[in-house]
């Protein structure tokens, strides 16, 4: 695989899958946080 | 009647989270990204995620916040949000959703059909002689262009598939939000990833796959003066999210007021993009690494949406070891994409016949018979299926710039603070959504002549006689004859829709 397409892989897939799983720990993070204050039912 | 029957809601955000990504995954995913993407790499990739943050999350948090806020189906929502001067606006949005569905269903008949097809090869290459799967595999036989055009042109077979696909959704959205919806999705979703990491994993491990890789990947700064990859980028977003389409209207009716609209749009949104490209990581590689040369590889790629999934893959997977094992799984994940898909689509009709005081179950099944009857031409014939997908397709684009510009009638800013604030613990600021929204109204705009201008047809408004070309597949006046239709509809009976659908 060349350079070039190495590095492209690396941004696509830190915006695409890094994007996803950021947000998803912040709703995790946002869901536990309700639970221990006892908003979630 | 509905009126008695309880409000219902998904269980927590996870629940809205997974409709959302049901949604939203569907055959596009499958069919089309991987095929624009490889034709245009890592560019591509740059520009399709650029157009999410621009114009597929600003509309479809937008959507939630509507659904959420007014607790209706779209027309009841658009039509308190609009007034009854704007109400007609919500019923075209409705209607051309509804176009999606009729013809969708077709599209998941198919998906189950190729399935129990992959299945018999499967049972016959590990129990049988294999006999199936070399017949497959045998590029002087064409099985599988023959199977295609078998199914795809008067068949009673697909009309039997699509019934089918029918029948099931309507047995899963008659059991209701939780018990229907969200227990489905709990299922499909997950296995839906699982499915495409193990077909990605194995064609990347393939001789050959890295190149397709190669392809995905490489960002070819030079592409970036090309407008049409800007457009190609901004109308899969656009056509991939289902952002526009009144699905996330009706996800957000059935949402606790609790709920955080702008982390979840931007959670679901995200999923969606993760589902394209593990596709398109699982396609490309395999699809280089059984062509004879890259040549090969990429004139499949240009042979079309239903050729590359319907004629081409499973010719290529049959002609590997293992391949009918990999066969098997990639056309579950199709099939499981395209039924998450149908389902919000045949929840958006439901919801708004419940909303006119219908009982769930008979909402259901009214929406079954609209589809059976209504989706029954595109079963028939490819030509018809085709030119649905074209007309409400574009279509989508329109429902769009109707609901951005409800939005700019409302105040951007205002909208945001009085319909998303409200219980989001994760906030964008009101500067990017109201330049967006303003953003989504012109190049809105711009997308639908830009589509029209493209002449896929040869004769796009008259034809060689001087008649109005309405029957061509790809032709303007077909276009413009049934959103025509569509909004006369809707005009005419704005005052009827308004007091059924929005006072009530």
């Amino acid at each position: 695989m060349s350079q070039a397409a190495i590095i492209g892989m690396i941004i696509c897939l830190t915006i695409t899958f890094g994007g996803f799983i950021t947000f998803l720990m912040i709703a995790l993070k946002s869901d536990k946080k309700k639970s221990d204050a006892g908003l979630e039912e | 009647m509905s009126t008695q029957e309880k409000p219902e809601e998904f269980s927590n955000r996870w629940g809205i989270i997974l409709a959302a990504l049901g949604m939203a995954i569907g055959a596009g995913n499958l069919w089309r990204f991987p095929r624009i993407a490889g034709e245009y790499g890592g560019t591509f990739i740059i520009l399709w995620m650029f157009f999410l943050v621009v114009w597929s999350i600003p509309l479809l948090m937008a959507e939630l916040a509507i659904g959420k806020y007014y607790k209706k189906g779209t027309i009841g929502a658009l039509g308190r949000l609009g007034g009854k001067r704007f109400n007609w606006m919500g019923v075209f949005v409705t209607l051309v959703t509804m176009g999606i569905a009729f013809y969708y269903s077709v599209v998941t008949g198919w998906s189950f059909r190729y399935f129990l097809l992959n299945t018999q090869n499967l049972i016959d290459y590990i129990f049988g002689s294999g006999t199936m799967n070399a017949k497959f595999a045998d590029p002087d036989v064409h099985y599988m262009d023959n199977f295609w055009a078998q199914l795809s042109n008067s068949s009673w077979q697909a009309v039997v598939c699509y019934m089918f696909t029918i029948a099931i959704a309507i047995w899963v959205l008659g059991k209701g939000i939780k018990q229907g919806l969200e227990k489905v999705n709990k299922i499909l979703i997950p296995t839906l990833f699982i499915l495409l990491m193990i077909v990605a994993a194995f064609a990347i491990q393939l001789p050959g796959g890295i190149e397709g890789l190669e392809y995905l990947f490489t960002i070819n700064v030079e592409l970036f003066k090309d407008p049409n990859i800007w457009i190609q980028a901004i109308t899969d977003s656009a056509w991939s999210t289902g952002a526009g389409w009144g699905l996330m209207i009706t996800i957000g009716s059935f949402s606790r007021k609790k709920e955080d609209v702008t982390l979840n749009t931007f959670l679901g949104a995200f999923g969606n993009n993760s589902a394209a490209l593990l596709a398109a990581m699982a396609i490309l590689p395999a699809v280089f690494a059984m062509s004879a040369t890259s040549g090969e590889a990429i004139d499949f790629l240009h042979g079309g949406n239903t050729a590359l999934v319907f004629t081409v893959l499973p010719q290529l997977f049959s002609q590997m070891t293992g391949g009918p094992f990999l066969s098997w799984i990639f056309f579950g994940a199709f099939a499981m994409a395209a039924f998450s898909s149908i389902l919000p689509m045949m929840q958006l009709i439901i919801k708004n016949l419940t909303d006119y005081s219908i009982s769930k179950k008979r909402a259901a099944l009214i929406t079954g018979a609209a589809c059976f009857i209504i989706g029954f031409p595109s079963a028939w014939s490819l030509a018809i299926f085709e030119n649905q997908d074209w007309v409400w397709g574009v279509g989508l684009l329109v429902s769009g710039i109707f609901i951005s510009f409800l939005i700019m009638r409302y105040g951007p800013a205002k909208f945001k603070r009085d319909f998303i604030d409200d219980n989001s613990d994760f906030k964008v600021s009101a500067k990017y959504f109201s330049a967006m929204i303003y953003f989504i109204f012109f190049a809105g705009l711009f997308l639908v002549y830009w589509w029209m201008d493209q002449g896929y047809s040869e004769y796009p408004w008259f034809d060689a006689d001087g008649n109005w070309n309405v029957f061509d597949t790809f032709s303007n006046a077909s276009i413009v004859t049934q959103w025509a239709i569509a909004l006369i509809v809707a005009i005419v009976f704005n005052g009827w829709f308004y007091k059924k659908f929005v006072k009530k």
